[in-house]
C-alpha cells in the first residue's frame, strides 16, 4: 500500500503561497505523481492556475446549494492532471472562514477523496498565518503531516513565519506534525538570505529554496498558468522541479523552536546593525 | 460542641466583598447565562413573540423543562428559532434572520418581537443590531433586542437585569411621567418557578396584608403579564417582591426612570421578616403602621411564636442548608426569632457573590447574624449535626435520620406573609412533636 503524503504551505498572506503551491503540484504531477491541491483560503484561488478556464464550486458552495456532492461536484482536473479543490468560504465581513476550512475538511475527508482519486501527493495552500482554530485544520484531524513556510527576507513576512513554526511547534508536541523546511520566495530585500537562513537556524530548520523574483512568474499568471507549464524550458521553471523534488527526498523533518517577540526583534535588529 | 470549624456569616461576606476568596463557578440555576435570565424575563409577556437567532438547542431545551412551565406541564407558548445549521455558521446567518423576523411579525401582527442571539451567532458576529437597524421605523419598534450568547460570561443575573432594562425603557419611552400623584399603590413582583394554586394564594396574602397596611395592589408581574400593565407599573408608588435577587434590575431602572422606590428587604417568611417587611414598605411611604401590633391576628401570632420559642427552648442550633440566598437569609431570621442559634451549612459562594447585595443589606447593615459550617459534603455536615446537642434541621432532605428535620416544601406550602408565619409555626411545632423520623434514603434503621 502505498504511502500518503500531505503537505501543508503556510505563510503571510501575498508572500506567493498559491504561486508556489502550484508549481510544486505541477512540477511534482509532471514527475509522475499524482497530485491533489487544496486551497483553503475563502477566496478559492489557489488553483487557478493550474484549471485555466476550468471554473468549478468550491466545496463550501456546494454544500450551500446540494446537500451530497460528490468528488466530481468538487475536483477539478487541472495541468498535467493535478486534481484541485477550494475549499472556498463567505463573503468578507460575514460568517466563520474559520468554521468553513473545517466543514470542508471533513467533507473532503467523508468523500474519501484520496483514497477513491488514488492520490500520492496532497498540498495544502492554507490563508496566511493561522488566525483561528479553522485554518489550524490541516494540522489536526491527521491531515498534512509535513509543513513548509513561505517567507521573503520582508520583517513581516518573517514574523509570520516565526508565529507559524509555534502552531506546528504546539500541534508537533502532541502529533506527527514536523516543519520540513522554509522556502524562501525572494523579494530581493536588504541582506534577505543572511536573514533568512538566520531565521531558519534559530527556529532548527533549513531553507529547502531560494525562489528568485522573476517577471516570468507574473506573465505566466496573466495567462493562468503555472511558470512550470507556460515556460517549462525557463530558469524559474527548473527552480520549482528542483523545489518539487527536494521536497520528495526530504527527510530533515523537526518541531521547530520558534523565538518570542522579543528574541525575534532582536534577530532582526541585529540584521540590520550588519 | 461541634462548632469549632465554623466562621461568621458577617465574616464570610466580608471576605466575599473583598474579593479574599478564589469562588469557583458552580452549576447553580443562577449560573445559566444570560440567554436563560433574558427568556425568563420575557416569558412573562404574553404580548410579546420570542425569535431566538442560533442554533435550536437552547429554544428547545427551554421548552422542554418542566420547571419553565407549569406544575406537571411544559411551556406550551410558541418559542422560534431561526434554527442555524453549518451553512449558517459558515456563510453567516443575517439573511436568515431578517427572513425569520419577518416571518414572526407576519404571523403575529399585535405583538412585539424579543430577538435574543445564543453562542454561535454572537462568535461569528452576526450584526443582528444591524439587521434591525435597518428595518422601516414601524418595524423596528415592535422589535427588542439583547446579545445573549451566554459563551461571553454573561450571567443569568445579567440576562435578567439586561432585559428589565430594555422593559423599562420601552416603558418609558411611552411618555410616562416621573410625576404622580400618591394613591396608596403597590407593584408587587412575585417569586419565580413557582405555580398556581400556590402562586394565586401567595398573591393573595401579599394583598391581604398589604391592605392590613392600608395599600391596594396596583399590578402583579407574573405570567401572563403584557405590555399594557407595564405601562400601568409607573402608577405606583413602591415596588415590592417576593424575589428580591429577579426583580432588582427591574427595580432600579423604575427608580431611575420613573421615581418609583422599591422595597429591598428579603422575603417577609416568618413573623418577624413579615412585620419588618410591612413597616419597611411603610417607611418609603412615609406612612406609621405601629397601629398594627394591635391588630388580632397579628398579637395572636406572637402568642404562638412565643409558645413556639418556649418550646424549642433558648439557644438551641438551628442547621439550615438551602442555597438560594434570599430565602437562607430569611431562614437564618426565622430560627433567630424562634430563639435558635442558627448554623448553615452548605452555603454555595457563588451564588453569594451573584446576590451580594441581598447579604450586603441583611448582613453589613441588618445585622443578621450565623454561624457558617462551610462544607457541602453530606458525610461532615453529617458530622457536624451529630456533634450538636438535639439541632432543629431545615433542610427538604432526609439526611439526617433520628434527627428534628422541618422540611418545609416552599413549592407547595404558604410561605409569605402572615398566613405563611401562621403555617410555618404550626408545621413547625409538629416537626418537634412528631416521634424521630427514622427514615433516610441513605440509611434504614
Amino acid at each position: 500500500m502505498k504511502q500518503l503524503r500531505q503537505i501543508a504551505v503556510y505563510g503571510k498572506g501575498g508572500i506567493g503561497k498559491s504561486t508556489t503551491c502550484s508549481n510544486i503540484s505541477a512540477a511534482l504531477s509532471k514527475q509522475g505523481y499524482k497530485v491533489l491541491q487544496i486551497g483553503c483560503d475563502p477566496k478559492a484561488d489557489s488553483t487557478k492556475n493550474l484549471v485555466g478556464a476550468q471554473k468549478k464550486l468550491s466545496v463550501l458552495e456546494q454544500l450551500k446549494t446540494k446537500k451530497n456532492a460528490v468528488i466530481d461536484d468538487i475536483v477539478t482536473k487541472g495541468f498535467a492532471n493535478t486534481y484541485c479543490i477550494e475549499a472556498g468560504g463567505p463573503e468578507p465581513g460575514f460568517g466563520c472562514a474559520g468554521r468553513g476550512i473545517i466543514t470542508a475538511m471533513e467533507i473532503v475527508e467523508k468523500l474519501n477523496v484520496f483514497q477513491e482519486l488514488d492520490i500520492d501527493i496532497v498540498i495544502y495552500d492554507v490563508l496566511g498565518d493561522v488566525v483561528c482554530g479553522g485554518f489550524a485544520v490541516p494540522l489536526r484531524m491527521s491531515f498534512a503531516k509535513e509543513v513548509y513556510l513561505v517567507t521573503s527576507g520582508e520583517t513581516m513576512a518573517l514574523y509570520a513565519a516565526n508565529n507559524i513554526s509555534k502552531a506546528i511547534k504546539r500541534f508537533g508536541e502532541r502529533s506527527s506534525v514536523r516543519l520540513g523546511g522554509i522556502i524562501c520566495n525572494q523579494r530581493n530585500a536588504y541582506r534577505e538570505r543572511e536573514i533568512v537562513e538566520k531565521l531558519a537556524g534559530k527556529i532548527s530548520t533549513n531553507v529547502i529554496s531560494w525562489i528568485p523574483r522573476d517577471n516570468i512568474v507574473q506573465e505566466c499568471e496573466m495567462k493562468n498558468c503555472t511558470v512550470v507549464e507556460g515556460c517549462p524550458e525557463s530558469a524559474q521553471a527548473k527552480v520549482y522541479d528542483s523545489l518539487a523534488s527536494s521536497i520528495i527526498s526530504n527527510t530533515n523533518m523537526v518541531i521547530p523552536t520558534p523565538l518570542d517577540d522579543e528574541s525575534f526583534d532582536l534577530m532582526i535588529k541585529q540584521a540590520e546593525m550588519v | 460542641m461541634g462548632l469549632k470549624k465554623t466562621v461568621k456569616l458577617s465574616a464570610l461576606v466580608s471576605a466575599v466583598e473583598k474579593n479574599l476568596i478564589d469562588i469557583g463557578e458552580c452549576i447553580d440555576m443562577h449560573q445559566f447565562c444570560a440567554f436563560w435570565g433574558a427568556y425568563d424575563v420575557f416569558s412573562y409577556f404574553d404580548d410579546l413573540v420570542l425569535l431566538v437567532h442560533g442554533t435550536a438547542g437552547c429554544t428547545a431545551n427551554r421548552h422542554f423543562l418542566t420547571s419553565m412551565g407549569q406544575m406537571d406541564n411544559c411551556d406550551k407558548k410558541i418559542h422560534h428559532t431561526t434554527d442555524m445549521k453549518e451553512n449558517d455558521i459558515i456563510f453567516g446567518g443575517e439573511q436568515k434572520f431578517m427572513d425569520s423576523l419577518e416571518e414572526v411579525m407576519k404571523k403575529n401582527p399585535d405583538k412585539n418581537v424579543v430577538v435574543l442571539t445564543n453562542c454561535c451567532t454572537d462568535i461569528i458576529g452576526d450584526d443582528v443590531e444591524g439587521c434591525i437597524e435597518s428595518l422601516p421605523d414601524e418595524d423596528r419598534k415592535r422589535v427588542i433586542f439583547m446579545n445573549t450568547g451566554g459563551y461571553s460570561g454573561k450571567t443569568y443575573r445579567d440576562g435578567t437585569e439586561n432585559a428589565f432594562r430594555l422593559l423599562a425603557e420601552k416603558l418609558y419611552s411611552f411618555g410616562r411621567s416621573k410625576d404622580r400623584e400618591q394613591k396608596g399603590s403597590v407593584n408587587l413582583f412575585t417569586r419565580r418557578w413557582l405555580w398556581d394554586p400556590t402562586k394565586k394564594k401567595e398573591i393573595d396574602e401579599i394583598k391581604r396584608d398589604l391592605g392590613l397596611i392600608g395599600l391596594k395592589m396596583n399590578e402583579v408581574f407574573d405570567h401572563g403579564f403584557n405590555m399594557e400593565s407595564l405601562e400601568k407599573m409607573s402608577e405606583a408608588d413602591v415596588n415590592v417582591s417576593l424575589c428580591p435577587f429577579y426583580s432588582r434590575g427591574f427595580f432600579d431602572q423604575l427608580r431611575t426612570l420613573g421615581g418609583i422606590d422599591y422595597v429591598d428587604s428579603s422575603a417577609p417568611i416568618g413573623l418577624e421578616a413579615t412585620m419588618r417587611w410591612l413597616e419597611d414598605i411603610a417607611r418609603k411611604l412615609s406612612m406609621d403602621i405601629s397601629y398594627i401590633y394591635e391588630n388580632e391576628e397579628i398579637s395572636e401570632l406572637f402568642r404562638m411564636r412565643y409558645e413556639l420559642r418556649k418550646k424549642i427552648g433558648s439557644g438551641r442550633k438551628c442547621v439550615i442548608w438551602n442555597q438560594t440566598g434570599d430565602r437562607l437569609l430569611s431562614l437564618v431570621k426565622l430560627a433567630s426569632e424562634l430563639g435558635m442559634e442558627p448554623v448553615i451549612v452548605g452555603i454555595e459562594l457563588s451564588t453569594m457573590r451573584e446576590k451580594f447585595h441581598i447579604f450586603k443589606k441583611e448582613v453589613c447593615e441588618g445585622g443578621v447574624e450565623a454561624a457558617v459550617y462551610p462544607s457541602k459534603y453530606i458525610d461532615e455536615i453529617r458530622e457536624l449535626v451529630n456533634e450538636l446537642d438535639d439541632p432543629v434541621i431545615f433542610c427538604n432532605d432526609n439526611f439526617f435520620s433520628g434527627k428534628k428535620v422541618f422540611k418545609y416544601r416552599f413549592a407547595h406550602n404558604p410561605v409569605y406573609g402572615l398566613n405563611g408565619a401562621r403555617s410555618i409555626f404550626t408545621a413547625l411545632n409538629e416537626t418537634l412533636d412528631t416521634p424521630m423520623n427514622n427514615y433516610s434514603i441513605f440509611l434504614e434503621k
